[in-house]
């Protein structure tokens, strides 16, 4: 890839996870504008990787470049601000405030409060069933609205890159389907996504490229579609 | 919505008209002493509120309430300052002590936290006892501190605190102020990352929120208030000794919040309110007076987990529809 195109690049990071060395020395790149994604079985370490790029779990060893800065030192709060955005898995909502508030917490960063309202309507836009909720507690909605909300509360920080941790987890195949449009839609709105995922098939169909990762490092990699046909993924990941 | 708030709303103006007139109606020093116990315990119990609602507890509440009484007792006897400085100036040293030990421990998560408010409420009790005795005074305290100056307000004889009367109206003034004050930040933009905070740390760094700075913060405010709390004591009650403001004052303070509901605003005014008068009944039985506390504890957290808060809304809720049905 050409140095200008790439957005994101990790060189050999390290971390540890409870004490244990759960990412062995990844190497990822992004390139701007595409989706890309990190699929791998359970205790992978793709969380992991999601979490050192969002600075909540500092990386022990190596590099991440984010556009021209370096970005392994900085606290969560700086790569917010410069356009890393993250859905973690587990809880991804703040249960007790209500859908409005839960999207205004997302623009917490942002000094630019005008724009708020527009962007607040291009929520609204790829979530219309929201609006009716707007008032309600987030924790009462059901699991797909949590998700919608959860990415939602992302884009209102107005991101370049969004990680998304399982965004299929716990929802029903056809639920699946409508976030997996949801997010081919924000990326052809030019945003950049790393999207981590147990469903593998639904992920490489998504994404652009993918990497495996299997206990800590990267066994595999390649554009989604080839991926998707390697006869390893086929036999591990896509259930032969 | 509307009709309840309504209902809350008339219960709050009527509580607080009810407040104003009580010297009218006693002129017992006995009564107003409960009651101005009674507002000192809202003050700390609704500033030890502000340090929960980001998620975590003090045990040193009381400890920041010594700090503030001893600063304004002495501000007061030895550099002859008037009382009206000292007391602002006891709430800024209970602040900047939170900030300095906030800012060093409030990374430590739940119990760890916790622990190191016990230890430091235990350091300032024994630093009050037994360090610098010609300035703390030792075990015995400060005796004869001496009530506020008098001050002038318009339209209004100058208001010298020479019975327990002004002593109460002050104290009420300052209880009003200070449930105000925090009532605005808990509705604020602050108050609304507090909460996100008590939530969950890792979602509110997600947004980037500096969760830090916020919890230092919070926990300043809340001393600062417990601080405000000390001076109005000090200047209340003349004498002011260690053992008012031990690891027991601190636990009865996190009780008022909890047996009054955490999770509402009104819940540890309430529960401050309830309890303070709820011991001065029991008083009367000497040494039975905790075990009787205990056992109104375990019956309220057995079948109202949530606070007296939910009984009282419960309550509301019935008297509504009461209403309804007389107007059908």
């Amino acid at each position: 890839m050409e140095e200008n195109k790439i957005l994101l690049k990790t060189k050999d990071i390290r971390v540890r996870y409870n004490k244990v060395e759960a990412i062995k020395g990844v190497s990822l790149e992004v390139a701007k504008g595409s989706i890309v994604t990190l699929i791998g079985s359970n205790g992978a370490g793709k969380s992991t990787v999601l979490k050192a790029l969002s600075g909540l779990n500092p990386i022990v060893s190596g590099e991440i470049w984010f556009l021209n800065h370096r970005i392994d030192s900085l606290l969560p709060q700086d790569i917010v601000k410069l356009g890393i955005s993250h859905v973690p898995e587990g809880k991804r909502l703040f249960s007790r405030m209500t859908v409005l508030e839960n999207l205004k917490m997302g623009a917490y960063i942002r000094k630019d409060k005008e724009e708020l309202k527009k962007d607040m309507d291009e929520v609204f836009h790829y979530f219309p069933k929201l609006k009716a909720r707007i008032n309600q507690a987030a924790g009462t909605l059901s699991g797909g609205e949590q998700q919608m909300v959860a990415i939602g509360r992302a884009l209102m920080a107005e991101p370049k890159l969004l990680l998304l941790d399982e965004p299929s987890l716990g929802l029903s195949p056809l639920l699946v389907l409508e976030v997996a449009k949801i997010i081919r839609e924000i990326n052809k709105k030019g945003v950049s996504i790393i999207l981590v995922e147990q469903n593998a098939k639904m992920a490489l169909q998504l994404a652009h490229f993918g990497y495996v990762l299997e206990t800590g490092k990267v066994a595999l990699d390649g554009i989604a579609d080839s991926l998707l046909n390697n006869t390893h993924v086929r036999d591990a990941y896509l259930g032969g | 919505m509307n009709r309840k708030h309504y209902t809350k709303n008339f219960i709050i103006l009527g509580t607080i008209a009810f407040l104003l007139i009580i010297p009218l109606l006693s002129s017992d020093p006995y009564h107003l002493q409960v009651l101005m116990v009674l507002l000192l315990n809202i003050i700390l119990a609704i500033s030890l509120w502000v340090i929960m609602t980001v998620g975590q507890l003090s045990l040193a509440h009381a400890a920041f309430m010594a700090v503030g009484a001893y600063t304004s007792a002495l501000l007061v006897m030895k550099l002859g300052l008037p009382f009206w400085l000292a007391m602002p100036a006891s709430g800024i040293m209970a602040a900047i002590l939170a900030l300095v030990i906030g800012s060093i421990t409030l990374r430590l998560k739940g119990a760890y936290f916790l622990l190191v408010t016990f230890a430091f409420g235990e350091i300032v009790i024994l630093i009050f006892s037994n360090f610098w005795e010609s300035l703390f005074g030792g075990v015995s305290g400060l005796i004869g501190v001496p009530p506020p100056d008098p001050i002038s307000i318009p339209f209004i004889p100058q208001v010298r605190f020479v019975s327990k009367v002004p002593l109460y109206y002050l104290a009420l003034s300052l209880t009003l102020i200070t449930v105000l004050t925090i009532y605005r930040l808990k509705n604020s933009r602050l108050g609304l990352t507090f909460g996100a905070l008590k939530e969950g740390d890792l979602l509110a760094e997600c947004i980037g929120i500096d969760i830090m700075k916020y919890k230092v913060m919070a926990f300043t405010v809340g001393c600062f208030f417990a601080g405000i709390a000390g001076s109005l004591y000090a200047h209340s009650f003349v004498v002011v000794t260690p053992i008012d403001f031990s690891f027991y004052h601190s636990v009865y303070i996190l009780i008022y919040v909890v047996v009054g509901g955490e999770s509402s605003f009104l819940g540890p005014i309430l529960g401050a309110s309830v309890l303070t008068l709820f011991s001065e009944i029991l008083r009367k039985f000497g040494h039975y007076e905790s075990i009787g506390y205990g056992i109104a504890l375990i019956l309220v957290m057995l079948f109202l987990p949530s606070g007296i808060i939910s009984l009282l809304e419960r309550i509301i809720v019935k008297v509504q529809e009461l209403f309804k049905r007389i107007k059908g």
